[in-house]
């Protein structure tokens, strides 16, 4: 693969000094990225950092045309690989048709990117900014896929201002997508609660203004998205099963004894066949009973941010400040009619023989097993409704020294949840969670010590700070190298959950960690 | 005594005036005949060649094109646009990159870029004011804009 990339920046290098192609009033051009990663330990994105990764690559390449003075279409594909996300996959990152109507006022229909800050509509180029990584303060790159662009429509336009300025505006409509394996999909898998996730986004909305002020070079603005989702995904362990089936033994009076975290519905057909001294016609087992199918919903994703950029000269200086609000709750319902329908597969045909043992109906049975019950089955699990509150910073100096070099530096953090930025209340839920997690563990065969070693989160997993000093080489036009250092604190962005304790990493994960970043990029 | 001091303070400030006016080269704005707006504000050139002026005002289509002339185009951009030729490359691209703006044309010699004006309509360039000679050939087709 590695040499595919190569042989292609090869090739694009040889196209000239074009900086486009064009071809029957198609206008081409591209972007080709490859970098390295190497960290002194903790893992960034899974990648494996520590002992250095390439996974860090971006493409693209775009296609336009006007169709009239006012009418112009254009659409690109572009594939990323950082970490165990993207994996080169080629995926239309906009295609939109744009009716320019009034330099004040024009329509996008399509595939758009999605104006956030004042970097998200750019952030897969490398070429266009000083630095390598962007602030993960507020641009994470876990979020990357669900907030690069939009699919709908958009009006956008410059009102001019008089002595104020100028003021660019742009608001859209219609529906982001969450990749099943992008950044958020793997989080929620990396929880080990929940595999296969898929996503389908509610609709979204986004505002975004810039004020061009008086002042010459300074912008000032704010951008705002809303959206929502619902996630489904499987449960492995049979986690709900073993709730319900707690709470169904807990009906026969003790007459039968379930196991704490009993993990399928078969070990309870066991005890009831026991409990019917093998009446014939019971079933033995159900092999093929499905996975529990979940339905995670989040009515409202916030995000808003509040932008400043002075340029004066070759000197620009930035600021951003970024928060994330989510709301993520299971939805009770669904998961009902999908534990009632598990119910049935397992206790329909067994029940008669209970019922002669005066055990009540079988619609009885059921009614055990209400949503209230089942949100706080969740709850145990540790996906019960979950609110986040993050929130995210930096600012940001660099200069051009010469038309081929340029110095910058950043400053970032972010925080998994405002009020707790040292992330001293995260933790002491972590251990507050430990006995119910314990009893999971101990199916494992773990003891003690390993699980509160293995799996409780230490403060530094909930925040992130960062001080970057990058250095960026521009050899000509077409072709840019970047070198960059890290001085890390924190893990908030790595995620952290990919950073426990594992056989092969018995440490976990530390709080100081450095990473060094390289970069080369080709665009045409 | 005095008078001497005079003439000599008189002497350096003609002597600076024509060693500035000689070295300084300035930047004229120039457009096909056909564009109706002959006197533009600053403002106006800066947005046209952001790309968010797109309309002469009898609705014509605005031509732009940059030259490659190092000099001449950072020169034009410092006095015009406010921005390093670095930061005005970056910004196209940032354009290009998220569909919303086409490359500015870019022309690597004076007379290729004067030939283009004087056959498109709607069209807008720049030149150094040492370039005004070559101008005389397109005076038929090529206006210069005031600038207010």
């Amino acid at each position: 693969m590695k040499k595919h990339i190569f042989l292609t920046i090869i090739f694009l290098s040889y196209l000239g000094n074009a900086w486009a192609i064009e071809f029957g009033g198609v206008d081409i051009h591209g972007f080709i990225s490859q970098g390295y990663l190497k960290s002194t330990s903790n893992n960034y994105l899974n990648a494996k950092t520590s002992e250095g990764s390439y996974d860090f690559s971006e493409r693209g390449v775009n296609f336009s045309t006007e169709l009239t003075d006012t009418l112009h279409l254009g659409i690109q594909i572009y594939g990323r690989d950082l970490g165990d996300i993207g994996n080169d996959d080629i995926v239309l990152d906009w295609a939109f048709a744009d009716y320019h109507w009034k330099d004040w006022l024009g329509f996008r229909v399509g595939r758009i990117r999605l104006p956030m800050g004042l970097y998200n509509e750019t952030r897969d180029m490398d070429m266009l900014r000083t630095n390598i990584l962007l602030p993960q303060g507020v641009y994470q790159e876990t979020w990357r896929d669900t907030t690069s662009a939009i699919t709908g429509v958009g009006i956008y336009g410059e009102i001019p201002a008089g002595f104020l300025g100028s003021f660019d505006y742009s608001a859209q409509v219609g529906r982001v997508s969450i990749e099943d394996d992008g950044g958020i999909g793997k989080i929620m898998e990396d929880t080990g609660i929940l595999v296969d996730s898929h996503f389908d986004t509610h609709h979204t909305w986004n505002t975004s203004v810039l004020w061009n002020t008086p002042v010459p070079g300074l912008r000032i603005g704010g951008s705002f998205v809303e959206s929502g989702f619902d996630a489904t995904a499987e449960l492995p362990f049979g986690d709900i099963r073993t709730a319900m089936v707690q709470e169904i033994a807990n009906s026969f009076g003790g007459l039968i004894t379930v196991p704490d975290y009993m993990d399928t519905v078969n070990e309870l057909l066991e005890a009831l066949e026991q409990l019917a001294f093998g009446v014939s016609g019971v079933p033995t087992s159900l092999d093929d009973i499905d996975p529990i199918n979940m339905v995670l919903t989040s009515e409202n994703i916030n995000i808003y941010t509040l932008s400043a950029e002075f340029t004066f000269g070759n000197l620009t200086i930035a600021a951003e400040y970024d928060r994330k609000r989510i709301n993520i709750q299971p939805n009770a319902t669904q998961l009902r009619s999908e534990v009632l329908f598990e119910m049935d597969e397992a206790f329909e045909s067994v029940y008669p023989v209970l019922g002669a043992w005066g055990l009540g109906s079988y619609n009885d049975l059921k009614n055990i097993v209400t949503e209230e019950l089942l949100l706080e089955a969740f709850a145990d699990m540790g996906v019960g409704n979950l609110n986040l509150d993050m929130a995210g910073y930096y600012w940001s100096i660099s200069y051009r020294f010469t038309d081929w070099f340029e110095l910058g530096f950043y400053y970032t953090q972010g925080h998994q949840d405002d009020g707790d930025k040292g992330g001293g209340t995260f933790h002491e839920s972590e251990i507050q969670a430990w006995p119910e997690a314990h009893k999971v563990a101990q199916m494992l065969d773990w003891t003690d010590e390993e699980y509160e070693d293995y799996h409780i989160q230490p403060a530094h997993h909930a925040y992130y700070k960062d001080k970057a000093l990058s250095l960026r080489f521009d050899v000509n036009e077409y072709w840019t190298l970047k070198l960059e250092h890290h001085w890390n604190y924190g893990l908030f962005v790595a995620p952290a959950v990919k950073n426990m304790p594992t056989d092969d990493n018995i440490e976990g994960s530390v709080e100081r960690w450095n990473m060094f970043a390289a970069k080369a990029t080709f665009n045409f | 005594m005095k008078k001497h001091w005079v003439l000599l303070a008189a002497m350096f400030v003609v002597l600076f005036f024509i060693t500035t006016v000689s070295s300084y080269a300035d930047i004229l704005i120039v457009c096909n005949s056909r564009v109706v707006d002959t006197t533009l504000s600053k403002n106006d050139i800066k947005d046209i060649f952001l790309g968010k002026k797109t309309k002469w005002s009898d609705k014509t289509k605005v031509h732009f094109a940059t030259l490659n002339d190092e000099d001449v185009h950072k020169l034009f951009l410092k006095k015009y646009i406010k921005k390093t030729a670095s930061q005005y490359r970056n910004y196209w691209k940032q354009l290009i990159f998220t569909g919303k703006g086409k490359a500015p044309k870019k022309f690597d010699s004076v007379e290729k870029m004067l030939k283009h004006i004087a056959v498109t309509d709607g069209s807008i360039g720049y030149i150094s004011t040492r370039s005004t000679a070559i101008l005389g050939a397109f005076s038929s087709s090529i206006q210069t804009i005031n600038v207010k």
